[in-house]
């Protein structure tokens, strides 16, 4: 009696669940694969919807059309129980070559389906993805934003990353922090010998040029900078030690930084020549103490923005390390 | 099922990892990276240092690369780490610099006070496996410490410890030498809970695997080499620390004799201990290792690369045999004067006498 009953039901019948996405598109999916998702599958045991367009089922925020997609080719594969496990291997491997954005949105559409599976799958694909990669390099892979201070980007990796270009950017922020500390000192100290000076800017000039005190004042592009005489070369030489390539590049970054970081200021050239009299004033108190490595517009800074100096500090060894990046990109591409 | 309230974009560069639930990074993603990785991690975002300095990811990972430090006295110190366990595993798990250079030495008045106890955490490998986890406290403060040689001592006096090694017998001395070598892993943790530092004292593999010439039990050592005192020419100048692990000559046969031939002999472990030597071979005593032993806490460059151990160890070595060659000579010339002198005296006081 029963086999009568089967032969009236057509072999091919299928049934389909009505599933709606966020926009509004509804689409409809054989039962079986819909039924792989476990957030599917108690929705329709528990409150019968998906049984027809009006009632369709809707998905969570996270599941946008074309991921929908992707997930229901991956149910569509594994749902089949006769496959073996190398074969489910290697569709696996297929299926997770996309990109990193789909990649995350894929993980988080199968964590809001509960697709456990599928979220294992991607988890690891995304941890073998972050594997070997510097924090440079896992920013640009992510588009994550740049918002940590130097030392809290440097302080993990102090001991574990071998990396000279780490250790260099170690050392390099602990001596700015300590020129940032004397230069608080000397500020409290000159704080009561303000003296506006009138001279113009030629007079300075050639009065610091004429002045045997090792050092040198030099106009570009509008900008004053002071450098001591012969420390510049000696750092220099120092840098070259390690790097040979930074020696050109250092003086053209610092060329180039300080309009920009000029521009940023709200300086204009009155506080230039009173700055660059304090300057003249801070030689005369400790030549020892005056880094020329910090271009003369840190001291402009002095007055009462002085996290604003921080800022440039840090700024200064971002660039300082994106130059190195970008040497480091250079030379392996070579 | 949590709904995150960032909007999805189809085109455009939005942030990707973003989107994904933190927790879902947390469970996910973050438990699949090593220790390396998850430091790095912690440098690429605030969202990501936020993230990734979650203490129980990086106590998974210390514990998974250190069996013993699930030990409770263990935990508790390392909970009183700076940043917790993170910190730890990045005093502990890179190995020493071989040799710091004389210009990084710590000025006399910056020196740092020696710790009070010294807690050694201690796990061996055995292909990949661990084969022996313990965790010991020794005291520093006795005049009894002080004075006596430096040494700690993970096994007891009668005890041994039976391991999973079984030698093949068709395997000849300096294969089975290899063999262990190869093999063998061993890290030795000493953790300073007053100056909240760690530092890993034994290089992960070892340097040398030699048969003791008199007792034949097979001694598997691991070295690390540290600067010591800052007096030039002084033997204790150079000093290694070096950690050894010695397989006892008797065997324990197994009991079950599960799979293959009848009851396997099984390698038994009857001394693990550590002790300070200097370029002279002596033995230093507890006082000075202890000043050497913090000053590498606080101040030794920590490295990742591991082949640097075994050159390291046999600088060191060269270091000490230079050094005698040095003494030899000047010994000799030492030698060589006096005998000319008293040659030179000798002839004079008869050539006076004879020829007066």
């Amino acid at each position: 009696m029963s086999e009568g009953i089967i032969a009236v039901i057509k072999p091919e019948m299928k049934s389909y669940i009505w599933l709606q996405t966020v926009d509004g598109s509804i689409q409809q999916v054989e039962q079986e694969v819909a039924m792989f998702c476990p957030m599917i599958c108690r929705e329709v045991i528990q409150t019968g919807m998906g049984s027809s367009k009006n009632y369709a089922i809707l998905l969570p925020q996270r599941v946008n059309p074309f991921i929908l997609g992707s997930i229901l080719d991956y149910c569509r594969f594994h749902q089949v129980q006769g496959r073996s496990n190398k074969e489910r291997k290697t569709f696996d491997e297929k299926f997770i070559r996309m990109d990193t954005k789909r990649l995350c949105e894929l993980t988080s559409a199968a964590d809001s389906l509960q697709l456990k599976p599928l979220v294992d799958l991607t988890s690891r694909a995304l941890a073998r993805i972050i594997e070997g990669k510097t924090p440079e390099e896992i920013r640009e892979t992510f588009h994550l934003p740049d918002d940590l201070t130097e030392e809290e980007k440097l302080e993990p990796l102090r001991n574990i990353s071998d990396d000279p270009r780490i250790r260099l950017l170690n050392r390099l922020y602990a001596r700015k922090r300590k020129e940032l500390r004397e230069r608080e000192k000397l500020k409290n100290a000159e704080v009561e010998e303000e003296r506006v000076d009138e001279r113009s800017v030629d007079d300075l000039l050639s009065f610091i040029n004429s002045e045997d005190a090792g050092y040198s004042a030099t106009v570009t592009n509008s900008v004053i900078s002071v450098d001591a005489k012969g420390d510049k070369t000696s750092k220099n030489k120092k840098k070259n030690r390690r790097r040979k390539d930074q020696i050109d590049s250092t003086s053209n970054k610092d060329e180039e930084n300080i309009p920009k970081e000029l521009d940023t200021s709200p300086s204009t050239n009155n506080i230039l020549e009173a700055n660059l009299s304090r300057a003249v004033k801070v030689q005369d108190f400790s030549s020892g103490t005056f880094s020329p490595k910090l271009e003369l517009d840190d001291g402009f800074m002095d007055d009462d923005l002085d996290p604003a100096m921080k800022e440039e500090l840090d700024r200064e060894v971002e660039d300082f390390a994106r130059r190195l990046n970008s040497d480091q990109h250079f030379v392996s591409e070579l | 099922m949590a709904v995150c309230c960032n909007d999805y974009e189809d085109v455009g560069t939005a942030a990707s990892i973003s989107s994904v639930h933190p927790d879902v990074i947390r469970a996910h993603i973050l438990t699949r990276l090593d220790g390396p990785t998850l430091a790095t991690l912690t440098c690429a975002s605030p969202e990501m240092r936020a993230l990734s300095s979650d203490d129980g990811l990086w106590q998974d990972i210390c514990t998974s690369t250190w069996p013993s430090t699930r030990d409770p006295l263990a935990r508790r110190v390392i909970a009183s780490f700076s940043s917790g366990h993170r910190s730890f595993f990045s005093d502990s798990y890179p190995l020493l610099h071989r040799w710091n250079p004389p210009k990084q030495r710590p000025r006399r008045h910056n020196r740092p006070s020696p710790a009070t106890e010294l807690i050694s955490a201690v796990d061996i490998f055995y292909k990949d496996e661990v084969i022996f986890s313990k965790v010991h406290v020794t005291e520093t403060e006795s005049g009894w410490f002080r004075s006596s040689p430096f040494r700690i001592d993970m096994v007891g006096q009668k005890e041994t410890v039976v391991t999973s090694i079984s030698r093949n017998p068709a395997e000849d001395e300096d294969e089975w030498m290899k063999h262990l070598e190869e093999n063998m892993k061993m890290s030795w943790i000493v953790m300073d809970a007053g100056k909240k530092r760690a530092v890993n004292l034994s290089s992960r593999n070892p340097v040398s695997v030699l048969r003791h010439w008199l007792t034949g039990e097979v001694l598997v050592k691991y070295a690390t080499v540290v600067a010591g005192e800052p007096r030039r020419g002084s033997a204790a100048e150079v000093v290694q620390f070096a950690a050894t692990v010695t397989f006892g000559a008797g065997k324990s046969k197994g009991s079950s004799g599960g799979g293959g031939g009848g009851g396997g002999e099984w390698e038994e472990v009857t001394e693990v201990n550590i002790q300070v030597e200097d370029m002279e071979g002596r033995i230093l005593d507890g006082r000075d290792s202890l000043v050497i032993l913090t000053a590498a806490m606080e101040s030794g460059r920590r490295m990742q690369r591991e082949a640097t151990a075994k050159e390291g160890f046999e600088e060191f070595e060269e270091m000490k045999r230079e050094r005698k060659r040095r003494q030899h000579r000047a010994e000799r010339a030492l030698d060589m004067a006096c005998i000319v002198a008293g040659v030179t005296l000798f002839v004079a006081f008869w050539s006076f006498i004879l020829f007066r």
